[in-house]
């Protein structure tokens, strides 16, 4: 099963997150406090999957940042505002795709 | 507590990470009734105390028909405090805000105990928004005539002029005129207030 790193999320969206990964049985190893420590946090704990907030402006950096540095990673940056997400699938150069965001989707892409 | 009777809250909202969110800050005596995206599924109302849900330009106005008559309380989640719908949404009768910004679980909840005491909560800004507001009212609005009444249905649907006029084989000036109409004669200033002034009014 993938472990799974939270970066920076608002406090309800973090609950919803919280709640889907833990409906499905999905391990988080880590929850970043800020969206400045993500890439030490990363590189720290290694974990399968970061989910990133897509609504923040950062984010697509962040996720190119950490797809360079860590190619084994994939990346999902997830909107809490439109129900749309972005997956950035391991060793693909950083590459991504959009796709609508759906609770049982969002489990597929994490755990696929 | 003032009451401890549960008190079922039905979620709407378009993120599915939000919703799952709001659902997760509820605490006794508040009970997830069910959640819909864009009210799919439709909210099952009769097993619902209080309908949360977004507030956007079809949001408020399907959320004041479904609960018509029904006694379900609404509380709105509003993205800005600018949000004109915000004041319509007071005005139409919902009983509680919060900005989608502000949510946590203390605050919604704190929301969601207000609405149940009969207390509306509202964001301070808003607060101050709305008491500087020039009064509208519905004078003259027994007046609308069944063709204006037609339009007003549709755009309570979220139909566009294009679309009205395409519905009911007017031109789109005619339908512009019709709409014009009927915000001088309900003193509303745009449609989406109309549409909730007649919703809560049941004249639509």
């Amino acid at each position: 099963m993938h472990r799974v790193l939270i970066g920076q999320f608002g406090t309800v969206a973090r609950m919803g997150l919280r709640e889907l990964l833990d409906g499905q049985g999905i391990e988080v190893v880590a929850e970043a406090e800020s969206a400045v420590g993500i890439v030490s946090c990363v590189s720290e704990v290694r974990p399968d999957v970061v989910v990133l907030d897509l609504d923040d402006d950062g984010a697509l950096g962040m996720a190119e940042e950490i797809t360079s540095e860590f190619p084994a990673i994939k990346v999902i940056a997830c909107s809490c505002e439109e129900p749309v997400m972005r997956v950035f699938p391991p060793f693909h150069h950083g590459e991504s795709y959009a796709s609508k965001l759906s609770a049982p989707l969002l489990a597929l892409a994490l755990s696929s | 507590m003032i009451d401890e009777r549960p008190l079922r809250i039905w979620i709407d909202d378009h993120n599915p990470i939000f919703r799952l969110g709001l659902g997760a800050c509820l605490e006794p005596p508040f009970l997830l009734a069910g959640e819909s995206a864009r009210f799919a599924p439709q909210p099952d109302l009769i097993r619902t105390d209080i309908l949360v849900f977004e507030l956007d330009g079809a949001g408020l106005p399907n959320a004041l028909r479904l609960t018509k008559d029904s006694g379900v309380l609404l509380v709105a989640i509003a993205s800005s405090v600018e949000d004109e719908l915000l004041v319509e949404a007071i005005e139409a009768g919902v009983t509680g805000a919060l900005l989608r910004g502000d949510a946590n679980p203390n605050t919604f909840l704190h929301t969601l105990r207000s609405a149940a005491a009969g207390n509306g909560s509202l964001p301070t800004a808003v607060l101050g928004r709305l008491l500087s507001r020039p009064r509208v009212g519905l004078r003259g609005a027994g007046d609308l005539t069944d063709r204006e009444l037609g339009v007003l249905r549709l755009l309570s649907k979220g139909e566009t002029t294009n679309q009205i006029a395409a519905d009911l084989c007017y031109s789109e000036k005619t339908v512009k005129n019709i709409v014009h109409d009927v915000l001088v004669r309900m003193n509303c200033r745009n449609r989406a207030q109309a549409v909730a002034l007649a919703t809560r009014r049941g004249l639509i």
